[in-house]
């Protein structure tokens, strides 16, 4: 049982996509959201769905694509006023999946190793695969 | 010339800025110029985490962000100058800082805006503040990212 909420907030259609894609690999997940940037948005407009699903005063991790990106920049001045809220930006799947099974606390110790995966995540696989040999 | 663009975007600094601007223009600092912000540390703490590393961010009101462009334009290094409103464009021409081109990337509808181009909509003082750049000289464009054909503003029927 995960001990706290997820919400993925990225631009366009990523967001439920993340969620779908994530849904694929682990099977039915509760309380995880996607709120997606949408072409007509407004930063208001985003800032209002999105403060509508972070609000509450459970731990919530607030997932982002792009460090610098409306879905990033909307969710840290909401994380202001949620104490429990912690924003990770440049999510990938690696990380959402680790996420939504995690059964740990959301503390800093695991939002460090949530970071550290993602980052682990991403790899020249042809080179290492080539380095291998045939 | 120094100045890479000057462009208007409500949202200031966002993934198309950071994604696809920046590179394209190849400026290695942003400057923003806009009271709110300014005033607000907190805001101003986001957009400075809002760019690539490397790349600072520099927010200024009205009065301290003119000259800075100012100072800016007659230095080499590639600077992005990124503000709200048209009108703060035309503050900054009026106080003689000359820029050829003012790109108007994002203005958001509201009540009394009226729909210009796509996700463009101007107040009946944003438009004259860009027809009044035109009278000045600096041509106004239309064009939400690099790759998209810039639309002149004096070409848009309003």
């Amino acid at each position: 049982m995960r001990g706290f909420r997820i919400v993925v907030a990225a631009h366009g259609e990523l967001a439920d996509a993340f969620v779908s894609a994530a849904t694929l690999i682990c099977g039915v997940l509760h309380d995880i959201h996607a709120v997606g940037l949408r072409p007509d948005d407004s930063p208001e407009s985003f800032s209002d769905r999105l403060a509508e699903v972070v609000a509450g005063d459970e731990p919530i991790l607030i997932l982002t694509d792009l460090v610098g990106g409306t879905p990033h920049n909307v969710a840290l001045i909401l994380a202001r006023r949620l104490p429990a809220a912690t924003v990770i930006s440049g999510v990938n799947l690696a990380v959402l999946v680790e996420a939504a099974t995690s059964t740990d606390a959301l503390d800093a110790a695991t939002v460090d190793r949530l970071v550290a995966l993602g980052r682990s995540a991403l790899s020249d696989s042809s080179s290492l695969a080539a380095s291998r040999g045939p | 010339m120094a100045l890479k663009l000057v462009r208007v975007d409500d949202r200031l600094i966002h993934g198309q800025v950071v994604a696809i601007w920046l590179k394209a223009l190849g400026a290695n600092r942003i400057v923003i110029v806009d009271d709110k912000t300014a005033r607000d540390d907190f805001l101003r703490e986001i957009l400075e985490l809002a760019a690539p590393p490397g790349v600072p961010v520099e927010v200024h009101d009205l009065a301290t962000g003119t000259e800075r462009v100012r100072e800016l334009a007659s230095d080499p290094q590639p600077v992005f100058v990124i503000m709200r409103s048209p009108v703060t464009a035309l503050r900054m021409r009026e106080a003689g800082v000359e820029f050829p081109l003012l790109n108007v990337g994002g203005i958001g509808a509201g009540p009394g805006r009226k729909p210009l181009y796509r996700n463009i909509s101007a107040s009946p003082e944003e438009l004259e503040a860009m027809r009044q750049l035109e009278a000045m000289g600096t041509r106004v464009e239309l064009r939400i990212v690099e790759s998209d054909r810039p639309v002149m503003f004096a070409s848009v029927n309003v």
